[in-house]
Parts: C-alpha cells; structure tokens; sequence
C-alpha cells in the first residue's frame, strides 16, 4: 500500500480531529500572549526617546520643558500597567497602532516591506534547498571520496564567513568585476547575490544533516528488503531513502525560513533591500516602537505558521508519525 | 540513473538562479532610446515616509523635487530667496514674505500665499519639531504677501524656514502618494523602501533640468555605496567611508569631493556632576583643553579628512571667532592646574593630595568619537589625571542621569546658516543639548540680546562674542569639524558637495551626465 499517496486526507483527518484541532488553537493563543507579552516588554526595556526623535533635537533647539510635554503628550510618562492594557486592548481591535515617524499604521508599514523579505527568505530557502540537495546527495554517494571531502570544506567555508563579508566579496566579484550583477536593489537579477549570500551562510548544517540522514537511511532494513524485492534503485531512492532522509532536513528548515524572514537585516542593508528587518532597524534607531513590536508580533505569528506547516508536512514525510498520532488520539 | 540526477540537479540550480532573476525585476526600462540622461544617486539615509513634512531624514528635500521660501547656498552658507522672492520684518515679530510668482506645482497648479499657508500650517500641525522651531502664532494671507506672527520676536525666522520639514508641497494631494512640489524635478515613481525615480520638471519657473531622470536610492552601510560606484551602478555616492578615501582618490574614473562640515566633535563638560566644582574652574578647563592633541586627532583619527577646531563655528563665518591656536602642551597645563589651586608633584596633579578621576562618556553612533576619547584619556595619564572611558549605548539617555565629567559629542553648529539652533540649544539653561548644564548669567544675556537682534550684521557680531567667551572662558572644549565627502563619476557635471545633508538640494537642475 501506498500510503504517500494518501498524505492530503490525512491532513484533513487531523483538522477534523476535535481534540487536535482545540489543541492547536489553544497553543496558538497561549503562544500569541506570550508573543505580545514579548513583544511590549523589549519596547519597555528598550532605549531612547521618541519625542526627541520627534522634535528632532539634532536640528532644531528645543528646551526640556518641551520634551516634557511632548512626552506626557503621547502617554510615555504613564505607568507600566497602563500601557500595557492600552496596547493589549488596541491589539484586541486589530489595531496595532500608527508608526510615530511616519503617522501611517504600523500594517501599513510592514505589509510594504514583507514582499521585499518574502522574497528575498523564498529565493535564499530555494538556493538553500538546490545546495543542500547538490551537496548532500553526491557527498553521501561518494561518502568518504574527494568529493565529500569538498563538501565538507565547502561547508566549513560557508559556516565560517561573515554573511556581510560575503555579499560584499560577491558584490566585488559580479558587479565591480564582472559586471554581471547589480550591486544594490531588486531589480534587474538583484536578488541573486544576496540570497546566494545567505543560502551559502545557512547551507551547511542541512548538507551535513542531509548526508548523514542519507547514509542512515541507505543501511536500514526496510530498504534492504526493498532491493530484494528486486525494486528499482531509483524508486527505492526517491520513495524511500529520500522521503525518509527530509524529515530532519524539512524540521531546520522550517525553523530557518522563520529567521530568515526577520534575520536577513544584514543582508538587507548591504545590498539595499526594502525589507522588514531594515524597516525593524530603523525603527529602533529612530525608536519608533510601534514599529518594532508589530515587526516582533507579525514575526512570531508567522513562525507559529511555519512550525505548523512543518507538523503537518510530517503527514505526507512519514505517514507513520500520523499514524501514531491517530492511535494517540 | 546518475546522469538523470546530475541533469535534474542543473535544471533546479538553473531555475532557482532564474526564479531569483526574474521574479523582482521592477524597475522601468527606459523606452526613449539612448539619448535620455540618467542619473544614480546613492545617498545614505531614506526617506522613511513620503510626507516631506513627516519624514525624519531630508531625502525629500535632497531629491530636487520639494522647495523651501528660503534657500541657503551650499558655497557661501547664506541664506537666499527661493520660494519666497524677499521677507522683510521691522519688530522681528511681524514678518512678510512675498510669495513668487510664475510657480508652478508639478500637477499644473500655480504656487500662491494660499497655497504656502496651508502648507506651512500643515508642517506645524504635523510635526512637533517644526512647530517648535518656527514659533508661530498666526499665518495670513494679503495678495501675494504672506504675514507670519511669531510668539515673540524671533529674528532667526527665515532661517528656520531653510528647515527640510517646511519644503512648500500642495497639500490637497492623498497621503499615500508622491509629494507635489515645485523643484526642477518631479516623483515619477517613489517607493520609501527602494527609493524615487524622478523626471524632469518642464515647467520648473527657474530653468529647465539638464537631466532628464534621476535613480535615487539610499544605502546606510559605506561599503556597498562604494561597490556600487564602482560597478556603476551609482553615479554619485554621499559620504563615502573615511578608510576607503584615498582607494577612490586613485581611481582614474572618480572624483572624490571633500569640502568643511558643520558638524564640531567636541567635548562637553557636566557642570552639575559631583566634580562640578573643577569645571566650575577656569584654569581647571584650560589645563584640560591644553591636553587635547587636536592636530594628532585630526592626522589619526580623522584621516586628515577634519579640520582642527578651537571653537563651535570654525571656518570663516561672519560669525566664526577669530581664533589663535590652542597650543597643545603638558607644561601648559600644569601650569593651568596650577592656577587651579591644585597640587603638581612630579608632572602629576593631585586634589588634596589624591589623583584626579573623572568619567568621560562616549557613544559609537560616530566611531570617531570614542577614539578621540581615547587620546583624551591617554593625555591625561601622562598628568596622573585619570579617565575612565564609559561607552554609553544611547548618549542622550546616559547624560541625563548626570553620572559623568565630560563627554565626547557630535553637533551641528552653524545650522541653515546661523549659529540660533547650536547656541540655544547648547547654551540656554534648559535648552535640550546643553547636557552639562551650563548656567553663566553673562553668557544667557547675550543669548537674550542675539535673540531680539533682527540686524544681520549686529546678530552675527553677537553670536561672534558670544563664540569668543565660549572659547575664552573654555566652557566646551571644541576640537575638530569633519569634512563632508562625496564621491562621483567624471562624467558627471555641476554636483555640489553640501557640507551636511540637512539644508540643501542635492539633485538639481544644473546637474548633468556627459559621455565618458
């Protein structure tokens, strides 16, 4: 029996299991307080001063007087509590507030600059995915060969060099040398070197993972069972080995492509992407904190999202973990 | 079965590469054929909202799109007609500005004292900084003239409306589009994330542009504005890194500008703090401002690429001080503790018998400073004077708590072409940047007296005085301006450095791109 085959109604089964379902949701409430909890407590600890920022005490002369009233104007002075019940019963509304800089709402700002970090996480896991499968495969094929020693070499590389280091070697490299690439922006092939950048950077713990998850799953009985069968070595690979090998490499992943959405600043500043975590920065430079704790929220929610979509891709990886879960249940 | 892998394998690493290539190009091809001129401008800062009067950093303004009534010259600093063809005031309070004519905004519509009113109360209302530097109570219209009345006289007015927040936009424009100025230049495309895309003005009342489009983009990190003139994908590049300025020096294909700041790095010394009876001494403060190897600092930490100052307006302002150099000597200045009433014994100083500690605050917003720190400290040794360095993660919320003597500190001085925002803000008793909080009777009424003077000659002989006593009296120690750098291709014609981003167009008509 083919059981891959039936991954997607299995998923339905799981969200049709009422305990599984109540579970979920739940987790997901306790973890978004937890979350906004965060959240409004690194904009409470954090440095700085909006109202200076605001009356821009760098050019213009103000008194503290000023300041003062500036700062009792916008709720700053008031206490802890308070604030926090503010913020929880905006957050109740959906209303995540306005960017103080900018007076446009706090969605506004970020859902202009997550296409540019969607992007650019997207493109980076994809590389990511084609070096680890590259790598990965031929360094567990050719276990021990030369070729596997350069893969490891390749991997101690990557690991090694400074994410900002590199784009600006392959900026030096493509555009300055080469002329092949533009050095900042999105456009015109843009995204190329800085998700190179980063797909060099998070590669190598996955091709190491991949390899070993190969080899692992090459020696298991079921797959010698499968050869004495008389299986073909290519249905053997991509329905067994293979799908058996992704498991660990798929849960890494996801957990990468959630800081990859909100770590990919440095990144973004070298090569001048309009993403979110340049967005986080400045906002913090110019402490613009309704900003930040609504770059804190959306990022939570959508890691909560990936590790949901990782539990659920189990479904279709291994349907033994389903199947467990099932009898559990 | 192999060769079907390795194919397979191409064919993913192929269509990443492509996926990436393709599915973000957004930029305009340009469909005029090979005669158009365009022009790349990297800046450094973006412009964090579209609203010119909201946006926090002067990219707007910079752009070449957006204008203010009053200009300041980026060669000789002083303040000239834009907007407003003249202004004219008798008390310092009542003030006309006559609105020119034959503006046009870009959408067509002409520019008038209406027009400018309601841009201006816009600015206020929307921006708390502006209201507090422009000081107004009432904004009326008669014809062409706009009658502005301040909350008391305030003669620094036109300078004040130099300010990047107050450019003169249509207001009845939404707030999700591109600003509608009057600037040779006008937003075909503005993305605050990316950057604007802007085309030629061929209304603008003050000449036609010699480009016809402008890319400009920001990039905060110095490296990548640098690779990207290099690989041309810049033309012009803002404040390129120190380090990197002799590497372009060399480069054939790049000319490399450096022209006088008005930002001073300088010290600030805590009159209120537990040593505030040493600052509160004269000689105490020549004996420290002897110690400052000014020269060392300008040749070591500022890559020579700084000027030494002595005092908050160094240069050749009407209003700079004429300044003798601080010869920087240990003898000097154990002779100035001395005076002090301190003890000198073997070159080292004591207080009542003990060696002196003080608390020197930096921050590395600007990484010269803590260097600069550094020196200071290492001088001070050398007089048994001892300087524990504290590294403060936001400067303006460390000097408050008072726990410091002195601090490393980075302001501008002579701002939008008059010395009222340094002074006002550095020297009055609750202004915001005096940190140290300095309270001399002598000097707040001079303050006073350049605040009512409405003369431009008397003004700026009053702001002289009160610059010389400041460094006279060593209230501050002031040490080095910074150049401000910009670097651009050859082929590029009529760019001006400004000597800070805050004031000037940077994208302008006279600019223009000729063949390599």
């Amino acid at each position: 029996m083919n059981l891959s085959s039936k991954w997607l109604p299995r998923i339905w089964i799981s969200f049709q299991n009422k305990n599984w379902l109540l579970k979920r949701i739940s987790e997901a409430i306790l973890l978004l307080w937890i979350i906004s909890l965060v959240s409004f407590a690194i904009v409470q600890v954090a440095p700085g001063d909006a109202a200076l920022s605001l009356l821009r005490v760098d050019t213009v002369a103000v008194t503290t007087e000023q300041v003062e009233a500036l700062r009792q104007e916008m709720g700053m002075n008031d206490p802890v509590y308070q604030k926090y019940f503010r913020y929880m019963g905006n957050l109740l509304k959906l209303d995540l507030g306005e960017s103080i800089m900018t007076g446009r709402p706090v969605v506004a700002e970020l859902s202009h600059a997550f296409p540019a970090t969607f992007l650019l996480a997207g493109t980076s896991l994809l590389l990511t995915i084609v070096l680890v499968g590259i790598f990965g495969y031929l360094s567990s094929r050719f276990a021990g060969s030369w070729i596997d020693k350069f893969s490891t070499g390749f991997c101690l590389m990557g690991a090694s060099i400074p994410t900002f280091w590199l784009g600006l070697l392959l900026i030096d490299l493509f555009s300055v040398r080469l002329h092949l690439l533009p050095a900042v922006g999105m456009a015109n092939g843009g995204l190329i070197l800085p998700s190179l950048s980063l797909a060099i950077a998070i590669a190598p713990p996955f091709i190491k993972i991949f390899r070993n998850s190969l080899i692992d799953c090459a020696h298991q009985d079921f797959i010698r069972a499968a050869r004495s069968r008389g299986i073909s070595e290519k249905v053997i690979f991509m329905r067994h080995i293979l799908k058996g090998s992704l498991i660990p490499v798929v849960t890494i992943l996801g957990v990468s492509f959630g800081s990859l959405l909100g770590g990919s600043v440095v990144v973004e500043v070298i090569f001048g992407l309009p993403g979110v975590g340049k967005l986080a920065i400045e906002a913090v430079t110019r402490r613009d904190y309704a900003i930040v704790q609504g770059f804190v929220l959306s990022i939570g929610i959508l890691i909560f999202l990936i590790n949901l979509a990782v539990d659920l891709s189990y479904c279709y990886l291994n349907p033994a973990i389903s199947l467990k879960e099932a009898e559990r249940q | 079965m192999k060769k079907c892998t390795y194919l397979w394998i191409l064919v993913g690493l192929f269509s990443c590469l492509m996926l990436a290539a393709a599915g973000c190009s957004s930029e305009k091809k340009s469909g005029s054929g090979t005669k158009e001129k365009v022009l790349k401008f990297i800046t450094v800062w973006p412009a964090n909202t579209m609203d010119p009067h909201r946006c926090h950093f002067s990219f707007i303004l910079n752009s070449g799109a957006m204008e203010t009534l009053v200009g300041l010259d980026p060669k000789t600093t002083e303040l000239y007609p834009w907007l407003a063809e003249s202004w004219k005031s008798e008390d310092g309070q009542h003030w006309e500005f006559k609105i020119r004519k034959g503006v046009k905004f870009h959408n067509g519509k002409d520019l008038t004292a209406e027009a400018v009113k309601a841009s201006l109360e816009r600015s206020i209302s929307a921006n708390p900084g502006v209201k507090a530097s422009l000081k107004i109570t009432a904004i009326e219209v008669a014809g062409d003239i706009l009658k502005i009345t301040t909350e008391n006289p305030y003669p620094a007015l036109p300078s004040e409306l130099v300010h990047y927040n107050t450019v003169i936009m249509d207001v009845a424009v939404p707030d999700n589009k591109p600003p509608i100025g009057t600037g040779a230049f006008m937003f075909a495309s503005f993305d605050i994330a990316k950057g604007a895309e802007l085309v030629k003005f061929p209304q603008y009342w003050n000449g036609i542009a010699k480009l016809d489009r402008v890319i400009m983009t920001f990039n905060d990190d110095a490296n990548a504005r640098l690779l990207a003139l290099q690989s041309g994908d810049a033309d012009i590049i803002y404040r390129p890194a120190l380090d990197t300025l002799q590497t372009l020096r060399k480069d054939d294909k790049v000319i490399v500008e450096s022209v006088p700041g008005k930002r001073v790095y300088h010290l600030i010394y805590n009159y209120a703090g537990k040593n505030q009876d040493l600052w509160s001494n004269e000689e105490f403060r020549k004996g420290i401002d002897a110690l400052i190897n000014r020269q060392e600092i300008v040749d070591k930490v500022m890559g020579k690429e700084a000027v030494v100052a002595y005092n908050p307006f160094p240069g050749i302002y009407s209003f700079s001080p004429d300044s003798k150099p601080h010869i920087y000597s240990i003898e000097k200045a154990l002779q100035h503790f001395q005076a002090a009433g301190l003890t000198v014994q073997d070159g080292k100083v004591l207080r009542n018998g003990q060696p002196i500690k003080l608390r020197m605050a930096t921050y590395i917003a600007r990484p010269e400073l803590p260097q600069i720190a550094q020196i200071v400290q290492a001088t001070a040794k050398q007089v048994g004077i001892e300087m524990e360095i504290q590294v403060a993660e936001n400067i303006d919320e460390y000097l408050p708590q008072g726990n410091w003597d002195l601090v490393t500190y980075s302001l501008l001085t002579t701002t939008r072409g008059d010395g009222a925002f340094f002074l006002n803000a550095a020297f009055s008793p609750k202004g915001m940047q005096n940190h140290g909080r300095l309270t001399v009777p002598e000097l707040i009424s001079l303050l006073d007296t350049y605040n009512q003077t409405i003369d431009k000659a008397k003004r700026n002989e009053t702001a002289k005085t009160i610059a010389t006593m400041i460094e006279e009296r060593a209230y501050n120690a002031y040490i080095t301006s910074p150049y401000e750098t910009a670097a651009y291709r050859k082929n590029v014609k009529g760019w001006v450095t400004p000597s800070n981003e805050f004031e000037f167009q940077m994208v302008t008509k006279d600019l223009d791109i000729v063949s390599e």
